[in-house]
C-alpha cells in the first residue's frame, strides 16, 4: 500500500490537479489519478478512431470514389475497430471503474496500487505498438478480427500485423492485471457492513467484467502468439496448411465475451443513474445481480455465432444459436427492471438521465437485431453485411457509448468538483441521438440489400443515396462529440460548483468531497444496505432506512 | 412548470423532425428499388430464409413497439412535479419478474425451433446432396471466382446455371478466406483454404419471365437473368472488386452454352452428353472436384 505510506506526495498531486508537474502523473499510484489517465488516453483514441470513421464515410459517400485507396481503406477499417474496441471502450470503462469502484466500496485505494500503475502504463505501450504500424509501411489491414491466412506472412509481409499482435498481447496482460486488481479490491477492501449483496450494481458489473477478462484475455493472447509464431517461424497453426478456422474459435472465445466486457459496466452505470434521478429504489436488485451472471455464463458459450458460414455441423450451430438467443432473456430482465424502476418515479431529466433513456431507446434495437442474427439461416444472409455493422454499432454505440456519456455527465462533478454545463449537455444529447440513429438505422437496409461490410467502394448506383445520407449524419454525430469536448473544456474552469452530492445520490462516492481527498474518506462509513448514503440521509431526517439486507 | 411541459413537446418535435428527415431521405432510395427486407428470393432456400426473417419480425415488432411506448409513457407521466417529490416505494414483484422471464424464454424457444427446422431443411449436408442435377465447384482466389463444372471445364467471372435444376455447390479457396454471397439465391458460404464447404441453389424458372430488381438484370443474348453478389469476407486490397454474377438460363440455352465451353479446348467428344437430367437418382452423384463428406 504504497499510497497510504506516502500521503503527502499524493496531497501535492491533488493541490495542483490536472496541470500538476508531469512527474506526479508519471509516478502516481493513486487510483483516481490513474483512472483519469485511463480516461484521458482512451478518449484521445476515441477521437482518432472517430476521425478514421469520418474518412471512411467520405470515401463511401458516393460510388466509385477514390478519396483513399483500397489498401489505406482496409487499414482505416482495421484501426477504427481495434481502437474503438480495445483502446477506447474497454479502457475508458476501466478508467471509470478505477476511479469509482474503490470509493463505492469504501476503500482507500485499489488493492495493488503499483500493479494498477503498471497496468495503466502498459496502455500507451500497447497503443503505441499498434500505431507504429502506420509509420512502418502500413498498419494491420485485415479488419480488427485479423483472420488468417490473410494475416499470414505470405499474404501480409509487412510489419503492421506484427505490431498488431504485439499490441494486443500487451493489452491482454494489462487487462488481466486490472481484472485481478478489481476483484481483489472488491472482495478484500470493502467497508464494514458492505456484504456482497450490499454492493452497488456498478460494482457487481465490474466483478463480472473482471471475471470475463480474466478468463478470455489469455485465449486472445494465445491466438496472437500463435499468429506471430506462424509468421516468424513458419509453423502452420492457422495457415492454409493448418486450420484457419481454429483461429476464429480462439479469437471469438475472447471476442464475444469482450462485447459483454464493454457493455456490462454500462449496465451497471444505468442501474445507478436511473434510481437516483427517479428517486426510486432499483427494481429487483437480486434479479439484476443474477441477470448479470446469467449473461456472464452464457456469453462464454456463444462464440461460434460469428462463424455460422464457415461450415460447422448444423447441430453444433443449433446449440450456439440456442445459447445466443438465450442471452436475450437476462438482458431483457435487466431492461424490464430498469423500466420498472423509472415507473412511478419522480424523474428529473438531467443530462445523465437523458443519456440513460437514450441508451434504453437505442440499445433495444441492437438487442432485437441480435435475435435475428442468432438464427443461423437468417444470419447466413446478414453476416458480414452492413446489417451487422448497424447491429454492432447499436450495441456498442447505442449501448456502451451512450452509457459512458451518461456516466461522464453523472460523475464529472465528482472528478472535478464542477458540473458539466446542462445546456451544452442537452445539445450534446440530442445531436448525438439524432446523428447516431441517422447514421446507423438505415445501414440495416443496406445490409439486407446485399452491401458487404469492409468494402472500400461500391458500384451500385442505388446504394448512393442512402450512403450519402449516412455520411451527412455521421458528421452530425461527430459534431455532438465536439460539443462534448467543448463542454468539458468549458466546465472544468467555469462549471457550476458541484459540492459533495449534487444529484442526491445513494452510494458512497457522494459521501465524500469532490474531488475526493487522496485517502477518499476521513472516516470509513458503516454500511447497512446497497444505498448507504441514502440510509444516512434518511437516518438524519428521522425516517426509517431502506436497508433490508 | 412551463419548463416541464415544454420539454416533452420538444422531445416529440425532435422525434418528428428526425423521423420526417429519415423518411424524406429514404423514400427516393426505396422508390429506387432498394428493398426493405432481402431482394426478392429466387431459390427455395432463399425463400425459406426470407420467410423465417418475416416470422421473427412479428415478436420483434411487438417487443420494439412495447419497449419504446413504455419509455415514452414513463417520459411523459412520471416527471418530477415539485422539487421534494419522491418516487413510489415499491421495488419488486415476483409475479412480474417471472412473467418477463418466462415469456421471452418461450418466444426465444419458438424462434430457435423454427430456425432449427430451416437448418435441417436447407442447410444439412443431405439437403445439399439431394439428387443434384449439376455440380459446380466454386473456388475463390484473390480477387476473382472460378467455377468448375461436372463436364470438366472451368469458367471465370460468371457462373451459368439452368433454371429449375438442383445445383450442388462446393466451395474452397486457393489463398485466403472468401465468402460467396448472392442475396437473391441463398445465404453466404465461406470459401476457406484447406477444406470444402457445400451448399445448393435451384433458381426459380419464373425469373426467365420476370427479372426485375437492382440486384439482377436481363441477359439479352440468352434471355436469362443475371443475379449479382459480392465477396463478403475481407480478403485483401481487392476485396471490394470481387464481384459475383450468376446467369440463370433455360435448359436449352444451358446445353448450348455447355457445348460451347467444351469445344474450344479441342476435346473431340462425339456426343457431349451433358445429360444432367439423367443423373443417378440413387446414391450420391459423383463430384469431380470435391468429395462431400457427410
Amino acid at each position: 500500500m504504497a499510497t497510504v505510506a506516502q500521503p503527502q506526495v499524493i496531497d501535492e498531486a491533488y493541490e495542483r490537479s490536472l496541470w500538476s508537474p508531469i512527474t506526479v502523473w508519471l509516478t502516481t499510484t493513486d487510483h483516481k489519478l490513474i483512472g483519469i489517465m485511463y480516461m484521458f488516453t482512451s478518449f484521445l483514441a476515441f477521437l482518432v478512431a472517430g476521425i478514421f470513421a469520418l474518412i471512411m464515410r467520405v470515401q463511401l459517400a458516393q460510388p466509385n470514389l477514390n478519396v483513399v485507396d483500397a489498401e489505406t481503406y482496409n487499414q482505416l477499417v482495421s484501426a477504427h475497430g481495434t481502437t474503438m474496441i480495445f483502446f477506447f471502450v474497454t479502457l475508458f470503462l476501466t478508467g471509470m471503474a478505477n476511479y469509482i469502484v474503490p470509493i463505492m466500496v469504501g476503500a482507500r485505494d485499489m488493492a495493488f496500487p503499483r500493479v494498477n500503475a503498471l497496468g495503466f502504463w502498459l496502455v500507451p505501450v500497447s497503443i503505441g505498438l499498434y500505431y507504429s504500424g502506420f509509420f512502418a509501411g502500413g498498419a494491420l489491414n485485415a479488419g480488427w478480427t485479423g483472420y488468417p491466412p490473410l494475416t499470414s506472412k505470405h499474404f501480409n509481409p509487412g510489419l503492421g500485423v506484427d505490431f498488431w499482435t504485439l499490441s494486443l498481447i500487451v493489452w491482454a496482460i494489462s487487462g488481466i492485471m486490472a481484472s485481478v486488481n478489481f476483484l481483489t479490491t472488491i472482495l478484500a477492501l470493502r467497508a464494514p457492513g458492505m456484504t456482497l449483496l450490499r454492493l452497488p450494481l456498478f460494482v457487481w458489473a465490474q466483478i463480472s467484467t473482471s471475471l470475463l477478462l480474466l478468463i478470455v484475455g489469455a485465449p486472445l493472447a494465445g491466438a496472437m502468439i500463435l499468429t506471430e509464431i506462424d509468421r516468424q517461424f513458419g509453423t502452420n497453426f492457422f495457415t492454409s496448411a493448418g486450420r484457419p478456422v481454429l483461429y476464429q474459435h480462439l479469437f471469438w472465445f475472447f471476442g464475444h465475451p469482450e462485447v459483454y466486457i464493454m457493455i456490462l459496466p454500462g449496465f451497471g452505470m444505468i442501474s445507478e443513474i436511473i434510481p437516483v434521478f427517479s428517486r426510486k429504489r432499483i427494481f429487483g436488485y437480486e434479479s439484476m445481480v443474477l441477470a448479470i451472471f446469467g449473461i456472464v455464463f452464457l456469453s462464454m458459450g456463444v462464440w461460434a455465432h460469428h462463424m455460422y458460414t464457415v461450415g460447422l455441423n448444423i447441430y453444433v450451430e443449433t446449440m450456439f444459436m440456442a445459447l445466443t438467443a438465450a442471452i436475450a432473456v437476462p438482458t431483457g430482465i435487466k431492461f424490464f427492471n430498469w423500466m420498472a424502476t423509472a415507473w412511478q418515479g419522480a424523474i428529473e431529466f438531467t443530462t445523465p438521465m437523458k443519456f440513460a433513456f437514450g441508451f434504453l431507446a437505442t440499445f433495444v434495437i441492437g438487442g432485437i437485431t441480435g435475435v435475428y442474427l442468432s438464427a443461423v439461416p437468417v444470419d447466413t444472409q446478414l453476416h458480414q453485411s452492413y446489417y451487422v455493422v448497424a447491429h454492432l454499432h447499436y450495441v456498442l454505440f447505442g449501448g456502451s457509448v451512450f452509457t459512458i456519456f451518461a456516466g461522464i455527465y453523472y460523475w464529472f462533478p465528482k472528478w472535478t468538483g464542477r458540473l458539466l454545463n446542462e445546456r451544452l449537455g442537452n445539445w450534446n444529447f440530442w445531436t448525438m441521438l439524432v446523428g447516431f440513429n441517422g447514421t446507423f438505422l438505415i445501414m440495416h437496409t443496406l445490409g439486407l440489400d446485399g452491401m458487404p461490410r469492409r468494402i472500400a467502394t461500391y458500384a451500385r448506383e442505388d446504394w448512393a443515396g442512402v450512403n450519402f445520407f449516412i455520411t451527412v449524419m455521421s458528421f452530425l454525430l461527430a459534431f455532438s462529440v465536439l460539443l462534448f469536448v467543448i463542454n468539458v473544456l468549458y466546465s472544468r474552469k467555469h462549471g457550476v460548483i458541484a459540492g459533495n452530492d449534487p444529484w442526491d445520490g445513494n452510494t458512497l462516492e457522494w459521501a465524500t468531497t469532490s474531488p475526493p481527498e487522496p485517502y477518499n474518506f476521513e472516516r470509513v462509513p458503516e454500511v447497512r444496505s446497497f444505498m448507504p448514503l441514502r440510509d444516512a440521509k434518511l437516518a438524519a431526517a428521522g425516517s426509517p432506512t431502506a436497508s433490508d439486507h | 412548470m412551463s419548463r416541464s411541459t415544454s420539454r416533452p413537446l420538444r422531445l416529440v418535435l425532435a422525434s418528428l423532425v428526425a423521423g420526417a428527415a429519415l423518411f424524406v431521405v429514404s423514400t427516393p432510395a426505396l422508390a429506387n428499388g432498394l428493398s426493405l427486407i432481402f431482394p426478392d428470393p429466387a431459390s427455395p432456400n432463399g425463400h425459406n430464409i426470407y420467410d423465417l426473417y418475416v416470422w421473427i419480425t412479428y415478436p420483434a415488432a411487438v417487443v420494439f413497439i412495447g419497449v419504446e411506448a413504455t419509455l415514452l409513457i414513463i417520459i411523459f407521466r412520471f416527471r418530477r412535479k415539485h422539487p421534494a417529490q419522491v418516487g413510489a416505494s415499491w421495488h419488486g414483484s415476483t409475479a412480474l419478474e417471472i412473467t418477463w422471464t418466462v415469456i421471452p424464454t418461450l418466444l426465444i424457444a419458438v424462434i430457435a425451433f423454427l430456425a432449427f427446422q430451416e437448418l435441417q431443411r436447407d442447410f444439412s449436408v443431405e439437403a445439399a446432396n439431394n439428387h443434384p442435377d449439376l455440380n459446380v465447384a466454386v473456388r475463390g482466389e484473390q480477387f476473382s471466382w472460378s467455377y468448375t463444372y461436372d463436364q470438366g471445364f472451368t469458367v471465370k467471372n460468371q457462373m451459368v446455371v439452368p433454371v429449375g435444376k438442383m445445383v450442388h455447390l462446393t466451395f474452397d479457396s486457393t489463398d485466403v478466406i472468401h465468402s460467396w454471397w448472392v442475396p437473391a439465391l441463398n445465404g453466404k458460404t465461406d470459401a476457406v483454404p484447406g477444406y470444402t464447404n457445400q451448399s445448393w441453389i435451384k433458381v426459380d424458372p419464373g425469373v426467365l419471365g420476370s427479372c426485375s430488381g437492382n440486384d439482377r438484370h436481363r441477359d439479352q443474348a440468352t434471355g436469362g437473368c443475371v443475379f449479382h453478389g459480392e465477396c463478403a469476407e475481407l480478403c485483401g486490397a481487392g476485396h471490394y472488386s470481387m464481384q459475383i454474377d450468376v446467369l440463370a438460363v433455360s435448359q436449352q440455352e444451358f446445353d448450348a452454352w455447355t457445348k460451347k465451353q467444351q469445344t474450344p479446348p479441342a476435346t473431340p467428344k462425339p456426343s457431349p452428353s451433358p445429360s444432367p437430367s439423367a443423373s443417378p437418382s440413387a446414391g450420391p452423384s459423383p463430384s469431380p472436384s470435391a468429395k462431400p463428406s457427410p
